[in-house]
């Protein structure tokens, strides 16, 4: 009777874990992955606001001829990197939280350790059968883990529809001061560039010789520039890419377990990841 | 009057952008018949005009705070609670583990083992030095 009960609670485990729903978090956790690595290629950045307003204080003082040590006045700039990179973390964060959160081993629960250490001991007048002890282990390890899963993925689903509106905003802000301000700025450092050369290359007191060197100079400084902006308009595609992704994830917490919309977001996933290699081929 | 936003910000540097560019654009195409007082004219608006554009957009970049900060505390929030959420579910594991500590050490002792309660201590001792 006893290895009936337990054959019994075995089979209708993975029912009860049909029936409670334990939802298949791969997709989520691709695509918050795929965030987290995505977003980290801010760091990759070689530069900032208050590395252009160096180089343009430096061009300014070249334009001058002025070799006199002053110091150049970036604290605006200081500011502008400071209030960006701030962004940029609470977004991290929150795509780590959700990538931890949606990973596998987090409700994977082992009770095999306590199961081997009953069978093991001697217990006095309590006799524990070893066939049976692993029958209750493995239920208990699904019952733990079905559970652990109803807690997560209340919790995900509350996070996920509650961070929505503001994390829209902050991925919106932090591709405005890149792609918006900091591009324009880089935009500015090209026309600087423009303006110096032309000048040299209409000086007639150059020999032909320096001012073809010097065009050549303006192009490879030009290239430089245009594969900075570059990298930031990959940057841009790949912010564009997570506020669609988790506006599908927010308006679509109760389909996780449908395979249309999990397809959905292993694409959005999958489309990260081409970005990342074209950041990385720039 | 109000404060002006970033994006109000944005939006007049990017005219100060193209006012800088059309000057340029004057400038270099008539460069044979400007003569050198008007051609340092330009050139000086030019790049005064571009240094104006190039702060504005700074400071648009430092406006953004005002945008942000409600949705910064916000997502900040949600990720102390998802930390949470992550200790708590860690615990039950932790909790099992240290459940099978107490259980060793109580079989140990039941059996009268010293070797066993010494090794069985120190280890329910990691596991509190290291949850």
């Amino acid at each position: 009777m006893r290895r009936i009960t337990s054959y019994a609670l075995y089979w209708m485990l993975p029912c009860f874990c049909l029936v409670m729903g334990c939802v298949n978090l791969r997709s989520v956790n691709a695509f918050s992955t795929e965030a987290v690595t995505g977003l980290a290629k801010f760091e990759e950045f070689p530069f900032g606001f208050t590395k252009t307003c160096e180089l343009s204080c430096v061009d300014d003082k070249i334009r001058a001829f002025n070799v006199t040590p002053s110091e150049c006045d970036c604290n605006a700039e200081v500011s502008a990197d400071s209030i960006t990179r701030l962004i940029y973390s609470t977004t991290l964060t929150y795509f780590e939280g959700l990538m931890v959160l949606s990973g596998d081993e987090l409700t994977e629960i082992h009770t095999a350790p306590l199961t081997e250490l009953l069978s093991e001991g001697s217990f006095g007048p309590v006799e524990l059968n070893e066939e049976q002890l692993k029958a209750y282990s493995q239920i208990s390890s699904t019952l733990l883990r079905v559970t652990a899963d109803g807690i997560r993925r209340e919790k995900l689903r509350n996070y996920i529809v509650q961070s929505q509106q503001p994390l829209q905003v902050l991925l919106e802000f932090l591709d405005f001061n890149l792609s918006g301000n900091l591009s324009k700025k880089l935009e500015i450092r090209k026309l600087r560039f423009r303006d110096f050369y032309f000048d040299l290359s209409h000086d007639t007191s150059l020999s032909a010789y320096e001012r073809l060197k010097l065009t050549e100079d303006y192009y490879q400084y030009l290239s430089e520039i245009e594969t900075l902006q570059n990298q930031i308009t990959t940057y841009s595609q790949t912010i564009r890419l997570l506020i669609e992704g988790h506006n599908a994830l927010a308006g679509h917490t109760d389909e996780l377990n449908n395979p249309e919309f999990r397809k959905h977001m292993f694409q959005y996933a999958a489309d990260i990841h081409t970005l990342l290699k074209a950041f990385q081929s720039l | 009057m109000g404060k002006l936003k970033a994006g109000q910000v944005h939006e007049i540097a990017d005219h100060f952008l193209d006012i800088g560019r059309a000057i340029g654009d004057y400038r270099y195409s008539h460069i044979k018949d400007l003569q050198d007082p008007l051609n340092n004219v330009l050139k000086d608006l030019y790049w005064s005009v571009l240094n104006t554009a190039d702060s504005l957009y700074t400071t648009s970049a430092t406006l953004v705070i005002d945008d942000v900060e409600k949705s910064m505390v916000t997502i900040s929030n949600i990720s102390s609670e998802m930390q949470k959420t992550y200790k708590s579910l860690i615990g039950i594991q932790e909790a099992i583990d240290c459940a099978t500590g107490i259980l060793t050490l109580g079989v140990a002792i039941l059996n009268k083992d010293p070797e066993a309660i010494k090794l069985a201590m120190g280890e329910l001792i990691d596991k509190a030095d290291n949850p």
